[in-house]
């Protein structure tokens, strides 16, 4: 249902007055860089990496709340770069992203009963007594039972945790067929994490849904998910089931990325292989592969010639001339 | 310690009572707002108000933190304890270079130590945890948040400190980053002889890092063990549910659970045992009265479910 093809976003660096006239060229933030993936109905992808692997950014050039520098976008047989206007504005009740930030993503001064009306008013969704019975049965949905205790209150009277699923239910009120779920966890208590993700399992079930889920957590991804993407410097370098990736992974750093997570067990001591230094500047990211200067196999080659994403095992792919098999 | 508001006063940590020995790593866990940070704060009485320590004895070594002299507590901290912030973006002068840092850092406690000398050990320090002693000319932005993060471990260690508290030393930093800084924080104690209190809400850090483990739950100590009796006898039902709650990558097939409702309202807390209106244990007595902290095969424990009495 969603197919996206060699997808790139840069952005211009904005320089000083001496600089724009004394520099030959212009950079660019290099913060997605030919990345290609497609999903069939009814998956879970995770899209995991670091902070300014271009993950976000990724989930937000598939529902086109960005333009793409170059790149197509294929939703339902439709592609997304020759909508625009009204077009794009109807369309858009099809995909809907719910954000990492509840706090900030809902007006302080709105009841949550009416910021969740709004988005069935704004596309035109049936009367305004039919909108209000929608939300009230969406809000007992998510578990904010019963309704009337829920709908008139302000964000700021409720938890986390509930605030978070009136996230959820402003973006499903609308019986989307496709959900960005950008890190829907990273601000709720510890406690009622589980809880969230079970409500958007269940919801995918019942609503029918598709999930692009982004994260930075490996453990939840692994949770969650059934097939992983993982991103670094704007790029895929692996992609696969979920068994795969996380239990036979390709890429170093991939395998980097599972030994770095601290394990809630002190009994289960992991082997090591933590990269030394940090993610590079996007700017001008390394030549090559773009981890080749904190790989412990890199070799020549590594640093000489980009690899592709190659598929390597059944339906497990990875960008990299030496992957562990 | 309370927090006083003009609505209501505000319990934030309430009769904790815990010690820490030379060279041991205390971990001090719970969600955000149980008062973890708090109780860091208040043991080098850096609170500000509206906080205020009511009562209680904080002791070092003998010197009564509460009770001591501006004078005597301007000497524990940094000196006897080095305080890692959680976010070493605003915790570092961003108009100041690195080395500025320290020699301000050294002067202030150690006034005969002369400029060169205070550099020096600063160099010595940055080398020791990974960053070019070169760098001391540079500004906090040139470096990444890795490296920012390590700063403020070369700071709080500069003065060679007793006792270390990190307050969620990896909060902001990615996965990859956060283990390299973990990694060091376990050498550095090993080869430093530290003694360590690691404040985080990350279970798998703690169960890779400490000794012993507190967990804090509404500003009260909720159960108290050596950390691998904590993740293989979890006493609590607060522990029990918050370490079900938790992935682990290395489990096959877990299945996650999660504790209904939130966290009270601390300035309307519930009568009795402050986890009750959550705890699927709950019966007559935990509405009623609060529970002690008491001793059970070497684990502490709040909890009326292990009080015979």
């Amino acid at each position: 249902m969603l197919e996206v093809t060699d997808l790139k976003k840069y952005y211009p660096v904005e320089k000083g007055f001496l600089d724009k006239l004394l520099a030959s060229q212009k950079s660019f933030v290099h913060a997605v860089d030919d990345v290609s993936f497609s999903m069939n109905r009814g998956d879970i992808l995770g899209l995991v990496g670091e902070s300014g692997s271009g993950k976000s950014t990724t989930g937000r050039l598939c529902l086109k709340l960005i333009e793409p520098t170059s790149g197509k976008i294929v939703f339902d047989g439709e592609d997304l770069s020759k909508l625009s206007g009204e077009e794009l504005r109807k369309f858009r009740r099809n995909m809907q992203l719910i954000f990492q930030d509840p706090t900030a993503s809902l007006s302080p001064r709105i009841r949550v009963g009416e910021a969740i009306r709004h988005a069935l008013s704004f596309q035109g969704v049936g009367t305004q007594d039919e909108q209000i019975e929608r939300t009230r049965a969406m809000l007992e949905r998510v578990g904010l039972t019963p309704w009337s205790n829920f709908y008139d209150r302000y964000p700021h009277q409720l938890s986390g945790g509930q605030r978070q699923r009136v996230v959820i239910a402003r973006a499903l009120v609308l019986n989307p067929k496709f959900v960005v779920a950008d890190e829907p966890i990273a601000m709720v208590d510890v406690s009622v994490r589980a809880q969230i993700l079970e409500l958007m399992l269940e919801l995918k079930k019942e609503f029918d849904l598709t999930y692009l889920f982004i994260t930075h957590d490996l453990a939840m991804a692994n949770y969650v998910c059934r097939s992983i993407a993982i991103m670094y410097l704007g790029k895929i370098v692996e992609t696969g089931p979920k068994e795969e990736v996380f239990e036979r992974p390709l890429h170093p750093y991939t395998l980097a990325l599972l030994s770095s997570i601290p394990v809630p067990d002190p009994k289960a001591k992991l082997e090591r292989m933590i990269p030394k230094g940090e993610i590079p500047s996007p700017i001008n990211p390394p030549k090559g592969c773009r981890f080749h200067p904190r790989c412990p196999y890199a070799q020549k080659i590594c640093s000489e010639r980009e690899p592709q994403l190659e598929e390597i095992k059944p339906n497990h792919r990875a960008a990299c001339f030496f992957p562990r098999v | 310690m309370e927090y006083h508001t003009l609505k209501a006063v505000v319990k934030a940590v309430d009769r904790v009572c815990l010690s820490v020995e030379k060279g041991e790593t205390l971990g001090l866990v719970g969600e955000s707002g149980c008062g973890k940070s708090t109780l860091g704060l208040s043991t080098i009485r850096l609170v500000s108000p509206p906080g205020r320590i009511v009562s209680g004895i904080v002791t070092l070594d003998g010197t009564d933190v509460v009770n001591c002299s501006e004078d005597e507590i301007r000497r524990v901290r940094g000196k006897r304890v080095g305080y890692i912030f959680q976010d070493p973006m605003t915790s570092l002068n961003p108009v100041k270079n690195i080395g500025a840092h320290f020699v301000e850092m050294i002067h202030t406690h150690e006034p005969d130590v002369g400029r060169e000398d205070a550099l020096k050990r600063a160099r010595d320090v940055l080398e020791r945890l990974g960053i070019l002693p070169e760098r001391i000319r540079d500004f906090p932005h040139q470096f990444s948040g890795g490296m920012r993060q390590r700063v403020m471990i070369g700071l709080a260690l500069a003065l060679d400190p007793d006792l270390l508290i990190a307050d969620e030393p990896t909060t902001s930093l990615d996965v990859i980053v956060e283990a390299q800084i973990i990694e060091l924080l376990r050498h550095l104690k090993e080869s430093l002889r530290l003694t360590l209190v690691l404040i985080t809400h990350n279970i798998g850090i703690v169960a890779e890092t400490a000794d012993r483990v507190a967990v804090m739950y509404a500003g009260r100590l909720a159960e108290l063990a050596e950390t691998d009796g904590l993740f293989e006898r979890p006493m609590h039902p607060y522990t029990q549910a918050l370490l079900n709650s938790v992935p682990n990558i290395t489990k096959k097939g877990q299945v996650l659970s999660w504790i209904p409702g939130a966290p009270p309202n601390l300035a309307e807390p519930p009568p009795g045992c402050l986890f009750h209106p959550r705890c699927p244990y709950a019966f007559d007595r935990c509405r009623k009265e609060e529970p002690q902290l008491l001793k059970h095969n070497g684990t502490e424990v709040a909890c009326h479910l292990y009080d015979k009495r």
